[in-house]
Parts: C-alpha cells; structure tokens; sequence
C-alpha cells in the first residue's frame, strides 16, 4: 500500500517537490479505495461529473465539506470492521461529526502522530499532566470522544499520565499533589489539554487555590512544555487572543517563550496534527497536504493569499475523510524554507468563518 | 441608544432617555388625524412613481426597492386597506355604516407604534412603517446598527415628495429611527413602555426578548415572526411545468430566498409524463437563467457558501443536484420524506408527493406561505384540510414573497387602529 509506504518515513524530511509525487499517488490510491467502497462517496463524485481515473493533481481531488460528517454517516468498506466511533464536540451546529474508525485507520494515525509528535517533542518521554478528568479519557460503549482521543493519542509520548480535574471538570489541587509525588525529581514535564479547559481552570486557579497550585508545582522540574489543542471558538468568545493566551499561560505553568505548542487538528483527520514550531508556523507533515480555496469562487490560492483550509491525508481507510473542506480561515506561509528545519509546506490557521447570520424574515424550518 | 432620524433629519444623537422624543412624535398626531386616508394613499403612490426614476436610491436599496415600490402603488393600499379596515377604508376618515343596527364605526390610531426592525434588513420593516403612517399613527422604530443606513434612504427619499395636498417633508416627522444596543434592556424597556402598540419583526429569539419587556396592559402586539414557506404543484397543474418552473425561479431568486414567504421545499405530485426529477432539472434550467438575466445574487457570505456546499453534497449523496459551478444557485432532488430545512441563499429542494393532503400533517404556525399551481373541483377542500394547523397563506407561484394583508394570519392594519362605535340617530 502506498499509504503505509508513506508512513514508513520521516514526517518533515522530504522537500516539497520530492514530496509531490509520493503523496498524489497515495491519494489516488486512497481516493480509489474510498470511491469503490463507500457508496455516498462514489454518488458525491459522480454527481461532480468527476472521472478518479482521470486525475491529475492534488487540486483536482474532489473534497467534501467538513460539516458532512455531521450529517451523513460515511463509512467505507463492511460496517463490521468499524472498531470505534469518534464523535467531534458538538460546537455551533449542536450536532458532533461522527467519525467511524478501523484498525488499519487507527494504526496508521498513531504511526503519523508518533512520527509527527516526536519531531517537536523529542524521543525523551515526559511526565504529562492533563488539564482534564480520567473520565474523559476513559471510553464509553462502541464510541469515543475527541477529547479522549486526543489524549488517548499523546500516551506513547507520557512516561506517565496523570489527571488533575475531577469529574465536573474542576481543578482538584489534591489530584495535583499526588500527581507530584509520583513524578520523578528532574522529570521533564508536560502541561496537556484542551485550549479552552486549560484557559478556564488557569483563571479558576487563579482565583481560588493559586497558593496550593504553585507550591504543588514547585516541587516538579523546570523543563515545562504546554501542549494544547481544541481550537480557540470558545477562548474568542471571552475575547482570548493566541498571543495573550501563550504570555498567560506560559507565566502561569512557568514554560520558557516557545514552549506553549498549540495543536491545529481535526476529528475528521486525526492523527495528523500541527503544532506549531518554535517560529510560529505550522507544518505539513509527509502525510498531509494543503490547499488554501477562496471563499467564493473555490479556486486554490497561493502563498500568502487567505482563504478557506483544505486538507488532505490519505490516512483514513474507513470512511472517504481524505479530502476536507474546513470552516477555518488560514494561509500558506511558505515552503521547505522555514528556518526550524522542517521541509514542506507550513501555514498559519487564523480564525474560523463566521456562522452566517440570518437574515430577512424567513426561518430555518 | 442612538437617535439617526427624527423630525425629519438624519442625526447621529446620543439619547439616555426616549421619552422626549416620544413626546414630540405624540405632537404630530393632530397633522396626522388630520390627513385624509386617500391623500396618504396619493402620497404613497406619488412616491413610488418617484422610486422608479431615482437610480441612487436603488443602487442603496438595492432589489428590494422594487418590491417596496409595488407595495405603496394606489391600487395595492387601497385594496389592502379596504380589506383591513372591515371593507370601508372611510372608516379611517369618519363613522362609515357597516351594517350594524345602532352604530356606525371609525377607527382611530393607537398613537405611537414602536417597531422593532429585524437585524439584518431593516427595510423589512418600512412595510409596517407605511402602515402605520396609512393608520395615521406616529412611529419610533428601532433598527439595526448594521442595516439601518438603506432605511435613512428611504425616509429622506419621501421628503422630496408632495402630492395629494401631503408635504413629504411634514409627513416623514411622524417616523423616528432609534439603534439600541442588543444588551441594552433598559433602553429597549423604556421603548416597550412609551409604545401604544409594539411591532415585532426578527428571530425567535428577538421576538421573545421583546415580548419579555414591560408594556402597557392595552398596547397591543403586533408579531411578524421567523416563519417558513414551500410549495407544491397538483397533478392536474403539472402538464404547465415549464411555466410553473419559471414562477417558482423567481420565487426563489428574489431576497435570495430569505423572506419568511420564500419557498424552500417544492413538492410534486407526478404524472406518468412529468417525474418530480423532471421538474427538478427544470426548475435549475430557469433558476439559473433568472439568476444570471434578471435578478443577480447579493449574498456572498462565505459561511453560506459551506453550509451550501454540505447541503449540495448531501443532496447528491441522497439524492441529485443540479447547481451553479459558483455557490450561486442550487437545486436538490430527493426523495426523503417531509420539509426541508431551510438554507436560503437559492437553496431550494424538489420531491414527490403522493397525496397533496400529506401536507396537513406538516403545517403548523411557524409555516406561512404556500405556493400552490392546483386545479380541478375540489381544490378548495384540499386547502381547507392542509391548512388547518398552519400556513396563512396560499398564493400563485411567483408572488410567494409579494408582501400583502391578511398577512401571518391577521390584517396588521386592523391591529394598528382603535374602532369606536357611535349611536345612530333615530
């Protein structure tokens, strides 16, 4: 298989140009596969008019957009082979995308991950201390939540994992005081969880139990990371730009200037993600690839022009998210050139598209 | 709060207190009892024949001032007020006999109607402006911050009219223009207390924030809210589905499908020779030539263009879509049963019905407009029992979204006057 060929390398190695013609024919590869065995997906590309055969380019793959997973139920291949459902947090629209996952899915996102992840964590394995509750990590019944999957997706990199909210989502400063006990004098440490969970127990501690939160914390080691991911719909709301959220909340869990990471990611593309690097920028992996598409025409844009995020990854075996149109505005920055040393495309996600606000008179139903 | 129009002139006037200005356009009912309802029915004319000529305003008000100027022309207000005001419009100047066997009625204005204008098109709300005005009622609307510039255009526009013995410039200062801020409860209370009678246009939510407020026991609601409206074509109607077609492609078009009349699901009942898919391929023929020779798109909001994409790609998925390659326009065939939830912006669904009395099942109040092409003798019964639980109205395809009375199901101007009664002389 193509895909797996691809996973067998280094995620930010090969330049652009070498680069091309692995990932194309990976994804016609997929798209082939997704189109023969998901009967709404052949529909969706034959009411296009579009011929897979015929493809030439990455551009021309056709793309679903991001929203149809709450919709539609898309899975390809036999329903039997689905080992977990991923459900998206139900944001504006109420309802959660639903993302039905195999094992050949499953495994092939935690190879990219791994090989995503360890490029800006290193090989060192941390300590993680995540701003969430064992609960939520926790599975339910034959489906799975994003965030618990997202967490469930940072263990190989955890030499432990330790949980300080309680089921409420509270702050529980005795969680804290034995996670520290259990930590390692010395230990690398690792700040984890969602954007908006870890702003909102930051300012809940802050109010009430900064005192037992910093002598708790004082006794762990000083080399602090803080990973997060969830977008920032929630933090906007309460009018949290990025640049106040890393001043804040790297002061607040003492990690040096670069060494909040935020996360870009995806329930619909799990597995590969993007963090940023220590100049800012997000980076395709070998595994993904971008293309940013105006508003209104959907035409691909170039460097530096803003538009709509396109993503794709040949990734997904069990249902045809391989080519996503994203309700996210960004622009691609650059290529192979960005002075951290990674190779590919990189981009700066900078805000998701307003919810179109009604108009006139008329209602939705 | 903010006062931009008042006594005539545009302002841009910080406010704390409406009250003073309530006061003031409470003085200009005298001028307004005054006026006969014939000349104000003259005047309105005279100002839609001066909207045909001025290309500015149009360029500012854009396609719905076409729609407005339909609306003001004499033979539409007299009709209209005729039908509301219990079949005499004199009722408005004097005591007219309507028949009763010791009085004789006339209406009065309630005095100061506020209207709370709809968010994002504030023009909506000049229709229930000129009513008012036609009641000789005084008016203080609140508009939008967003929207409300078109309808300032509007207001100056009637100051260069004079006609049936009615200065514009003396008219306009019964109508106040207000912006008050979303969060601001107290000024929106202080607007619920002044007003005689409260007009309500908007969403569920803007309705039901208003409705909370504080008002006199005798003001009277007037509500014009978020409603939806489809269609459906009988068997007997089909054989002229090209020209239905078109109807509905300008239905459609206009206000880029986002009135409260406009159709978003179109059901078919079909025959041996023309399928609802038929239909469907049709209906995207004339959408797509109305839209590019006769009534261009004005929204561009790039959130719509996604919702407009996932709707496109369920529809193929589900069923068949016809559409523009650009966002412009689109047409779903499908066969899942029921309504189709609305997403405006030219979005309209096609399917086949088997019994049109299906339909009853669907209708409650939030459904308002039915476009209908149905013939044969018992028609009428089809109606009587599909619109029992809802739909107000159920109009010709093509004038779904032509703004008439009854309207939502009552007479707004009937709602707008106060009738008094006066003994016969023996």
């Amino acid at each position: 298989m193509k895909v797996d060929k691809l996973l067998e390398k280094p995620a930010f190695e090969l330049g652009q140009k070498e680069k091309g013609p692995l990932f194309f024919e990976a994804m016609k590869e997929s798209l082939k596969l997704h189109y023969g065995n998901c009967p709404e997906f052949r529909k969706f590309v034959d009411g296009q008019g579009i011929d897979v055969e015929k493809i030439g380019k990455v551009e021309d793959i056709p793309y679903l957009p991001v929203s149809i997973f709450k919709e539609v139920e898309l899975v390809t291949g036999p329903k039997e082979n689905i080992k977990t459902k991923i459900l998206s947090s139900a944001t504006t629209s109420g309802k959660p995308s639903q993302i039905p996952l195999d094992e050949v899915t499953s495994k092939r996102q935690q190879i990219a991950l791994k090989n995503i992840m360890s490029s800006f964590l290193g090989k060192e394995r941390m300590a993680f201390i995540v701003l969430d509750a064992r609960e939520t990590a926790q599975k339910s019944g034959d489906e799975t939540s994003s965030r618990a999957s997202a967490i469930r997706g940072m263990m190989p990199f955890a030499k432990s994992m330790h949980f300080v909210l309680n089921e409420k989502l509270e702050f529980e400063p005795k969680l804290l005081e034995e996670a520290v006990e259990k930590i390692g004098q010395g230990e690398k440490i690792c700040f984890f969880g969602f954007t908006w969970l870890i702003y909102k127990t930051l300012l809940a501690i802050k109010e009430d139990g900064k005192r037992e939160f910093e002598e708790a914390t004082a006794k762990l080691g000083k080399e602090r990371k803080v990973l997060h991911i969830g977008g920032w719909k929630k933090l906007k709301d309460i009018a949290v730009e990025k640049k106040q959220f890393n001043e804040e909340v790297g002061e607040f869990f003492e990690a040096e200037k670069g060494k909040v990471i935020d996360f870009y990611g995806m329930t619909e593309q799990l597995g590969t993600v993007y963090p940023d690097c220590g100049e800012g920028h997000k980076h395709l992996p070998l595994y993904s690839e971008i293309i940013i598409r105006d508003g209104q025409t959907f035409e691909s844009l170039g460097i530096g022009k803003p538009g709509l995020i396109q993503l794709l990854t040949p990734l997904p075996n069990s249902y045809p998210g391989i080519s996503v149109l994203t309700e996210d505005v960004g622009e691609i920055q650059g290529v192979d050139d960005c002075p951290c040393g990674r190779k590919g495309k990189y981009f700066e996600f900078r805000k998701r598209v307003e919810k179109a606000p009604l108009k006139g008179c008329g209602d939705t139903l | 709060m903010k006062l931009v129009f008042h006594k005539g002139s545009i302002l841009d006037k910080d406010l704390d207190k409406v009250s003073g200005v309530a006061k003031e356009l409470r003085g200009r009912l005298e001028y307004m009892h005054s006026l006969k309802g014939d000349d104000l029915i003259g005047f309105f004319d005279a100002l839609a024949k001066s909207w045909e000529k001025d290309k500015e305003l149009e360029k500012e008000v854009g396609g719905s001032l076409k729609h407005l100027a339909a609306y003001i022309k004499k033979g539409n207000l007299e009709q209209m007020m005729g039908l509301a005001l219990h079949g005499n419009r004199k009722a408005l100047d004097e005591f007219v006999d309507f028949g009763h066997s010791k009085y004789r009625q006339h209406c009065q204005p309630h005095g100061l109607i506020v209207h709370w204008l709809p968010g994002n098109v504030a023009l909506i709300g000049f229709y229930s402006l000129v009513q008012a005005t036609l009641t000789k009622n005084v008016s203080l609307a609140k508009a939008s911050a967003k929207a409300y510039k078109p309808l300032l255009a509007l207001l100056e526009s009637i100051k260069g009219v004079d006609a049936g013995g009615i200065k514009g410039s003396e008219l306009v200062q019964a109508i106040s223009v207000l912006l008050v801020d979303d969060q601001d409860r107290q000024g929106h209370e202080q607007l619920s207390l002044e007003a005689d009678a409260r007009v309500m246009w908007g969403s569920e939510k803007a309705i039901r924030a208003v409705s909370s407020l504080e008002k006199d026991v005798f003001c009277g609601d007037i509500v014009f809210g978020p409603k939806y409206s489809y269609g459906a074509i009988g068997r007997e109607s089909l054989k002229d589905y090209k020209k239905i077609a078109l109807r509905v492609a300008f239905d459609v078009c206009t206000f880029d499908q986002y009135a409260c009349s406009s159709p978003h699901t179109i059901f078919v009942q079909e025959t041996k020779d023309v399928s609802a898919l038929r239909f469907a391929e049709e209906l995207a023929k004339n959408v797509g030539n109305v839209a590019e020779k006769f009534i261009p798109k004005e929204d561009k909001d790039e959130a719509k263009n996604l919702e407009i994409l996932k709707v496109r790609a369920k529809g193929s998925m589900k069923g068949k879509v016809f559409a523009s390659k650009d966002t412009g326009w689109t047409v779903v065939y499908s066969e899942e049963p029921g309504l189709e939830e609305a997403c405006a912006s030219r979005v309209v669904f096609v399917k086949p019905v088997k019994d049109l009395l299906e339909l009853a099942e669907l209708n409650d109040r939030h459904k308002q407009s039915l476009g209908l092409a149905l013939e044969g003798k018992d028609r009428e019964e089809i109606v009587d029992r599909i619109t029992r639980k809802g739909i107000d109205r159920c109009v010709r395809f093509g004038e779904m979204t032509l703004y008439e009375s009854p309207w939502d199901g009552f007479f707004p101007m009937d709602r707008m006057v106060r009738w008094v009664s006066l003994y016969k002389e023996r």
